[in-house]
């Protein structure tokens, strides 16, 4: 796919609700599902994005199962765009928020047949926003320690399957947890996490680096 | 209806019956021919099982790599002493088992204890490949943080015992899976030197 240079910084939010269909993500004991509880949440962070004026792009307006390549194809589609996907897990302590960017390429074979300038190969499409994705995670996991007290200050690195094909800065987040026993707890920390989405995205809105 | 006709469907009648009675017993015979589940679960254990140490063999610290009870998403070492075989491959599922049947508790549990290490290969680049039960991607608690403690405490744990091993490819039911559990990429190697700190 065509690398896209960032031309006057980012304007658009694609955001990710995890899961869907008949992949329901975490299951709590009480019966409460990841898919839908995301998705809940995803709707109530959307209104606040578009409010700072930026324009929100969701991969799944219902319970439809998307593919993670389908879904990074709407990303990959926006240009001037940054990628947040939203999970809840199964663990961790209730109302705290972790931030992921993508970590786990190997070294990228020998190759024979140079791939022409300006293409990137779908599966190391993230390779090179790696370091604009750990700095939007930065960012938004100080905003989130700040107003889900317990959060880790900084953020962490994983191979999340679903940045791998991300061609723009790219981070996921997970809220915990399903374990709790009523849905409307974690729909209430919706606000917050709006908040600190929104602050996380304006700082690195107005420091873009050219990438790639 | 002729004669004829009548006998030729009751004849057909009495085929039709004969048959049926004997697909019912067929499948009954197979039924108990067949182990039950559990059983059939059991047996792959044994027959994996990681192989006993002679008893001269001699106990070697090993540094396993558990959930901080506390629960704040780190990993801890945690020392035990193993009866160690001589063999990588052999001492790779030694320790590996004991990743996963011994945890102190079940806060520091990150792999689920019904998992069993069907098979691990070592090849002479350091590049080794973990095959695990099902039990890896239906019994992890789904979600970014539980897979990636258990994915990190295989990687730290092969890293600190094991130096042959340089990296890792973690395999299902002999199979490459796309996520471990709905999050965690499985398709490509884990570079254990590189692994991300928790």
């Amino acid at each position: 796919m065509p690398a896209k240079p960032i031309e006057g910084g980012y304007r658009t939010v694609v955001l990710d609700p995890g899961h869907g269909g008949a992949d329901s993500g975490a299951r709590g004991g009480t019966g409460l599902v990841e898919k839908d509880l995301v998705l809940r949440i995803t709707r109530n962070v959307v209104p606040v994005l578009e409010r700072e004026g930026w324009h929100v792009v969701l991969t799944r307006q219902g319970d439809e199962l998307r593919s993670f390549d389908e879904r990074a194809a709407v990303a990959n589609a926006e240009p001037g765009a940054v990628f947040l996907t939203l999970h809840i897990g199964s663990t961790g302590a209730f109302g705290t928020a972790r931030v992921y960017s993508f970590s786990g390429f190997a070294p990228e074979p020998r190759d024979d047949h140079p791939r022409a300038p300006g293409l990137l190969p779908w599966d190391r499409a993230q390779q090179p926003y790696l370091e604009s994705s750990r700095r939007l995670a930065a960012m938004l996991q100080s905003e989130l320690a700040r107003r889900l007290p317990g959060s880790p200050e900084v953020p962490a690195s994983a191979a999340v399957r679903q940045l791998r094909s991300i061609a723009a800065p790219a981070v996921a987040l997970e809220l915990a947890s399903v374990a709790v026993n009523d849905a409307r707890a974690l729909e209430a920390l919706a606000p917050a996490l709006a908040e600190a989405i929104v602050r996380a995205l304006a700082t690195f809105h107005v420091t873009p680096e050219q990438t790639p | 209806m002729s004669r004829t006709l009548k006998i030729v469907l009751v004849v057909l009648v009495v085929l039709l019956v004969a048959a049926a009675i004997s697909w019912r017993g067929l499948r009954q015979r197979l039924a108990q021919t067949r182990p039950p589940a559990q059983a059939e679960q059991q047996a792959q254990r044994v027959l994996v099982e990681a192989p006993a140490a002679s008893p001269t063999a001699p106990l070697v610290a090993v540094r396993l790599y558990w959930a901080a009870p506390e629960g704040n998403g780190r990993l801890v070492p945690v020392e035990v002493r193993l009866p160690l075989v001589e063999d990588p491959e052999q001492r790779a599922r030694q320790v590996l088992n004991a990743l996963i049947v011994d945890a102190p508790s079940p806060q520091h549990r990150t792999l689920p204890l019904e998992l069993t290490l069907l098979a691990f290969y070592l090849l002479p680049d350091g590049s080794a490949v973990a095959d695990f039960s099902h039990d890896l991607a239906t019994a992890t608690p789904s979600g970014m943080l539980s897979e990636q403690l258990a994915v990190e405490s295989i990687a730290r744990t092969l890293e600190a015992n094991l130096p042959a091993v340089r990296r890792l490819k973690i395999l299902i039911q002999g199979q490459e899976q796309e996520t471990l559990a709905g999050h965690l990429d499985l398709t490509g190697w884990i570079e254990l030197q590189r692994s991300p700190t928790l």
